[in-house]
């Protein structure tokens, strides 16, 4: 019998137990006791980096899960709607590995117009490659399956850089980089799962909470007749006490998020210092403790995204010294981009009646106003 | 597709967790059986402080194996099910509400009224979430 077997005899047996009954108990208690003390001390990095490694790596897994649900979701949305006459699984593939490479901010005067022109050229090239990949769909539907491709893309782009850091931590046991990946984690899923909540709205058609700024704008413009303006952007002209109101949106109920900086600068370019006031309307994530639906009021351009649509609505009101309002939904990141809550739509119900509290508060009969609702209208119609 | 992260070599985390698990259960019994014998022999102090690290160690040894378990929980199910469609009719203000399908959009003209017979309105698609449990800092609001 070898020596450890006997000390932990000597340990452990119950008919001995409890030691402190001689001398040699209490040192080989003593002596264990300080062995594990200085493991734990000398190791406990190393053992704490395990653990970290560990649920990392559940979490990629659920990431990787999600990643290849979306890609599935994608390809039988594809099938169904798209008619295609092969197989489009290589095309999609191919698909989810775009990138875009950003312009140089080492010069940035005219940034913006690089910007604004590399995203239309990405938003074209998209389109194209969606066309050619499901050419059974109509224009609405090609919209939303471009949606539908950026969300399964953005899934894969996280899994790959999650994955790249993780094989990176394990390859080279550094705490830092493991602890960091670690302390993100629940952040990450957390957008992670609202990603997947896109695929399945996109998949479907349904409404999503971003689209909470251009289902006010649909409500105030419905019934009316409406005109394209600018990019996949709508305009409609309603009267609302006595006022001129021009009402925009992006052009559904394809997954659209247009060019309101483009047609509000139409409007602003044709009308000038008539136009009294620019209200906009967008969805906002809300702060932990608050709730979904609620509505702010704010001042400024309402808008998200790159900024170049935000640039080129406050240089259109800036020129012309027009006050800019805006009325803000409230919701979380995942509630924004998944199928739109009830709460959500309580939101928009009270924003139209903030829209039109602030048309008679702060403008007088006759006066034109520009109303713009800002999101994505996947869902929602005109 | 790329390929998903390699399984680690030689000794597994999995392992190695459910080792420290262990170990730190069976010391945690030993403690108690201690602090159990402590105590019937009248050195209540002593006795204390046995059962309470005992107690300690049960607890982090259970709240390391629900962490594993967590970890090893599987992805969640298909969300967003109940996707519902608010159709109105705006003659008689008839209202419906029914199970989102494919095709359904705001704004977009519907089935016949049952009333009037006239194409009603889609005016609503929300997703309407189960029963939720209260907010644990709802005293926070």
């Amino acid at each position: 019998m070898s020596i450890l077997l006997r000390i932990g005899l000597m340990l452990f047996s119950v008919g001995q137990f409890p030691p402190g009954q001689n001398t040699a108990q209490s040192v080989l208690w003593y002596l264990a006791s300080f062995i594990v003390f200085i493991v734990f001390f000398m190791f406990w990095n190393r053992i704490q980096i395990r653990f970290w490694l560990r649920e990392i790596e559940a979490a990629l897994n659920k990431i990787k899960f999600m990643r290849d649900e979306s890609r599935r979701i994608s390809i039988e949305t594809i099938k169904s709607v798209g008619k295609p006459k092969e197989d489009p699984a290589p095309r999609v593939d191919q698909f989810l590995e775009y990138l875009f490479i950003e312009p140089t901010s080492m010069d940035p005067s005219g940034i913006v117009q690089k910007f604004d022109h590399l995203l239309d050229v990405r938003d074209l090239r998209f389109k194209d490659e969606v066309r050619v990949i499901a050419p059974g769909a109509d224009e609405a539907q090609l919209n939303t399956l471009e949606n539908l491709l950026e969300a399964s893309m953005d899934l894969n782009l996280i899994y790959k850089v999650v994955r790249h850091f993780y094989l990176f931590g394990k390859k080279t046991m550094s705490l830092y980089i493991i602890m960091q990946l670690q302390m993100i984690m629940p952040l990450l899923m957390q957008i992670v799962e609202a990603y997947m909540g896109a695929a399945h709205a996109f998949s479907k058609g349904q409404p999503i909470g971003d689209g909470a700024g251009a289902f006010v704008a649909a409500k105030l413009m419905h019934g009316n007749s409406f005109k394209k303006i600018a990019k996949d952007m709508v305009i409609s002209e309603v009267p609302i006490d006595g006022r001129k109101v021009f009402v925009l949106k992006a052009e559904g109920p394809g997954g659209n998020v247009g060019k309101p900086g483009d047609a509000i600068k139409a409007v602003i370019d044709k009308y000038k210092k008539k136009v009294s006031m620019v209200v906009m309307i967008d969805a906002q994530v809300k702060l932990e403790g608050e709730d979904t639906g609620d509505t702010a009021e704010a001042i400024g351009a309402a808008i998200g995204g790159v900024g170049t649509e935000k640039y080129k609505i406050e240089e259109s009101i800036f020129k012309h010294k027009i006050p800019v309002n805006a009325i803000l939904i409230k919701q979380s990141i995942q509630e924004a981009i998944s199928p739109m809550k009830k709460e959500v739509i309580k939101g928009v119900e009270n924003a139209v009646a903030v829209v039109r509290r602030l048309i008679n508060d702060r403008t007088k009969k006759g006066d034109i106003v520009i109303v713009a609702g800002i999101g994505n209208t996947v869902g929602i119609g005109q | 597709m790329s390929t998903p992260p390699r399984r680690a070599t030689g000794v597994s985390t999995l392992f190695l967790y459910l080792v420290l698990s262990m170990f730190l259960f069976t010391l945690s019994l030993l403690a108690l059986y201690y602090g159990v014998v402590l105590y019937t022999r009248g050195q209540i102090d002593e006795a204390l402080i046995w059962l309470s690290s005992g107690a300690g160690g049960m607890g982090i040894s259970f709240l390391m194996t629900a962490r594993l378990r967590k970890g090893m929980a599987p992805p969640p199910a298909t969300p967003f099910q109940n996707v519902v469609t608010i159709v109105e009719c705006s003659k008689d203000a008839f209202k419906s509400l029914r199970k989102f399908s494919q095709g359904d959009f705001i704004f977009k003209k519907a089935e016949k009224c049952p009333k009037c017979g006239q194409p009603m309105t889609i005016t609503s698609v929300y997703y309407e979430e189960a029963e939720k449990k209260p907010h644990p800092f709802r005293w926070l609001k």
